[in-house]
């Protein structure tokens, strides 16, 4: 076989295994992790449901399917199909429903009903309350709602 | 006289408090499994918003297609983007209620539920068993049912054919407590 055919069928080949390779590799793709990504927007639970209440077109062109970073007093947490779940509670009904990555179960022994927290994942859009998923609990503070 | 009137007037708050008797979640359970030649791919919701009324049986069930969880991230964008187009239909609603309603008995039973399903912005009829149970206040309701692409405008372009399954098998389990 001459050197030059040797040479374009190597070439092929390596094409061809890059190509499978970057196939694999987007096929495969992780998820978002929203510990290493930095938040789209950093806000409080009041400015998160204000935002949804009044308009939520407009809401969900801003936050929806982003990475948002939000601040608020915990209504509630508890363990539901394996996930850690806060309720995030806002000065009217309408409250923001935080559920965590499998990874934060055991953070559910830092929270306290009342307790100031901030949480990061990804804002979902909004049904009777603003719905949050895949998140990780950032900050767990002192403070506390009087 | 005025004795009277206060009874009555407690009846009548009895009564109204009775008739809206409604049990809720916001962390319900809805998956859906289709099975296809190539792969088999299963996607979870546990952000589901319920509301029963125990005294007419009038199910409502209301969720966001965002929170859809799939095991590939791909497989997710694909859907939102591609299929269900969830920025342009963001919910998936059921309006329902359960068919020859008297009341749901202490422990388990099984209805029938009927009702209108919305995804994609196209309206269906269904109808399925559900399963029931009641534990003092209360109230799981699980079931099974069969869902074909075609009937909510669901595209599946002919070169994922073998990889989507063009009836899907939806799974919800509710458990609901007192509003």
């Amino acid at each position: 076989m001459k050197k030059q055919t040797k040479q374009s069928i190597s070439i092929a080949l390596i094409l061809f295994i890059v190509t499978i390779i970057i196939v694999i590799n987007y096929y495969n793709k992780p998820h978002i992790n929203v510990e290493t990504e930095s938040a789209d927007y950093t806000l409080s639970v009041q400015e998160l449901v204000e935002a949804y209440t009044i308009d939520e077109t407009h809401a969900d062109n801003l936050y929806s399917n982003k990475i948002i970073e939000v601040t608020g007093f915990i209504d509630t947490s508890y363990i539901e199909y394996d996930d850690l779940v806060v309720i995030l509670k806002n000065k009217k009904q309408e409250n923001v429903i935080v559920t965590c990555r499998a990874d934060q179960q055991h953070r559910i022994n830092d929270l306290k009903n009342g307790q100031l927290i901030s949480v990061k994942g990804i804002c979902a859009g909004y049904i009777t309350d603003v719905i949050m998923t895949d998140c990780i609990i950032t900050i767990t503070s002192n403070k506390f709602k009087k | 006289m005025r004795i009277l009137f206060i009874i009555a007037l407690m009846c009548a708050s009895t009564v109204t408090l009775k008739a809206q008797k409604k049990l809720i979640t916001k962390t319900g359970y809805t998956s859906f499994f289709s099975s296809a030649p190539l792969e088999d791919i299963t996607a979870v919701n546990k952000q589901v918003v319920a509301v029963l009324d125990t005294k007419t049986g009038n199910i409502q069930v209301k969720m966001l297609m965002k929170s859809f969880h799939f095991e590939k991230a791909l497989m997710q964008e694909h859907f939102n983007e591609n299929y269900i187009e969830s920025d342009k239909f963001p919910k998936a609603t059921f309006d329902g209620f359960i068919v020859d309603f008297l009341e749901i008995p202490e422990g388990k039973s099984e209805h029938k539920v009927k009702g209108v399903l919305n995804i994609h912005g196209k309206n269906k009829n269904i109808e399925a068993l559900a399963r029931f149970q009641k534990l003092d206040k209360n109230i799981t309701i699980s079931g099974e049912f069969n869902v074909n692409v075609r009937d909510f405008d669901i595209d599946i372009p002919e070169v994922v054919i073998n990889n989507i399954s063009q009836t899907i098998q939806v799974s919800v389990y509710l458990s609901l407590n007192p509003y």
